[in-house]
């Protein structure tokens, strides 16, 4: 059983049961964040009038040129669930109509399916794989940087700082850091 | 473990970025990649010995002291930037919109990976005026030393900087199933 129990929106953390999500889904203008480049996609078979729909994950990048209309899922790491709609506005006119049937037929089917386990994934290479090896390929959430202890001052707050605003300059707003002073036996040698 | 071993006291940050979108979005995944590129050159030109060796307890105490005062002036730097990097972002809706539009076209195209590059050559030369070595690891980590003296931070750098400049490393789209493609429905 794969619970998700929290929604990224907007960049932030929030609860938000499924009817809302459905909803914000099928709003005109939906309050959802761009999909990463890199963005998981989970692959649940459904289908709208004999078409078969896929909604992926997969570590592919995601494509500007895909004119698919379909809702997206976002699995990443401590079971975060984001939910990508097209970045395409809907068409007006039935259009419109066929295509909200989509999204919401595809989200109904992918909340089932990853409530039942069922889920799969693929890989770039287009190997299907469960669902959990596929989540094993996100990179992780957060990363350490150890200092070694010869380092002064001056050069941890150089480097850390250079760290940083490469990460920014990269496309980040920057980075949450919290020390710990620890004595630990490390690879330390550099010859 | 051989007789030379020393017990050492580091300092641990635990790193998370501001908004996961972005450390798993294109931010996240360039600074990923240039971590890999530091990566190999190190693998290929340096030579990290697995030795672990005993700090002295007045080495501890000392770093103690030097990591309280590192990490306030650290913290402090970096909050403000961020708030700063929140505010160049909090523009007018139009300037916003074109920020965008540039972001995207850049983002596109070659110019987004010479705008790496150059990011890259830049803070590549920060750690050399800081005598700083950087090795990241396979599973996300990054350990910094002191440079050691025969560290060729010019050749990191050129290295680097053709790797991101290659378009070898750019994400390939996964092989989409034919049914993907949804025509509209009349």
């Amino acid at each position: 059983m794969i619970e998700l129990p929290t929604i990224l929106l907007d960049g932030s953390d929030v609860d938000i049961s499924w009817v809302s999500i459905i909803k914000a889904a099928l709003s005109d203008t939906p309050h959802l964040p761009t999909p990463p480049a890199e963005s998981l996609q989970i692959i649940i078979p459904g289908g709208v009038k004999g078409e078969e729909l896929y909604v992926r994950l997969t570590s592919a990048p995601w494509r500007e040129d895909e004119k698919v209309f379909a809702a997206r899922l976002y699995a990443g790491p401590r079971d975060t669930i984001v939910l990508f709609v097209p970045s395409e506005p809907l068409d007006e006119g039935s259009r419109r109509g066929w295509v909200r049937k989509i999204i919401y037929s595809a989200l109904l089917n992918a909340f089932q399916e990853l409530k039942a386990g069922k889920a799969y994934g693929a890989t770039q290479e287009g190997r299907q794989v469960s669902l959990v090896e596929v989540k094993s390929l996100m990179p992780p959430a957060a990363f350490e940087i150890l200092f070694h202890p010869d380092l002064s001052n001056e050069q941890i707050e150089k480097s850390f700082a250079a760290l940083a605003d490469f990460y920014r300059a990269c496309g980040g707003t920057g980075f949450r850091v919290e020390f710990e002073k620890q004595d630990v036996l490390v690879p330390e040698a550099i010859r | 473990m051989t007789d030379d071993n020393q017990r050492k006291g580091w300092i641990r940050a635990s790193i998370q970025a501001i908004t996961q979108s972005q450390w798993f979005g294109i931010a996240g995944h360039w600074f990923r990649i240039t971590g890999d590129a530091v990566k190999k050159y190190n693998d290929d030109h340096v030579h990290i010995e697995e030795k672990i060796q005993q700090a002295p307890d007045a080495a501890w105490n000392t770093l103690q002291i030097k990591s309280s005062q590192t990490e306030l002036n650290l913290a402090q730097v970096e909050e403000k930037k961020i708030a700063a990097e929140f505010a160049r972002r909090t523009m007018t809706a139009r300037a916003r919109q074109e920020e965008a539009t540039a972001d995207l076209a850049e983002t596109n195209a070659q110019l987004g990976r010479i705008k790496l590059a150059e990011a890259w050559v830049d803070l590549s030369k920060k750690l050399k005026d800081a005598g700083v070595m950087l090795n990241p690891h396979p599973d996300g980590r990054f350990t910094l030393y002191p440079a050691p003296q025969s560290y060729d931070f010019k050749a990191l750098e050129v290295a680097v900087e053709k790797q991101l400049l290659s378009p070898a490393d750019e994400p390939t789209p996964a092989r989409l199933p034919s049914a993907f493609t949804i025509q509209q429905s009349e």
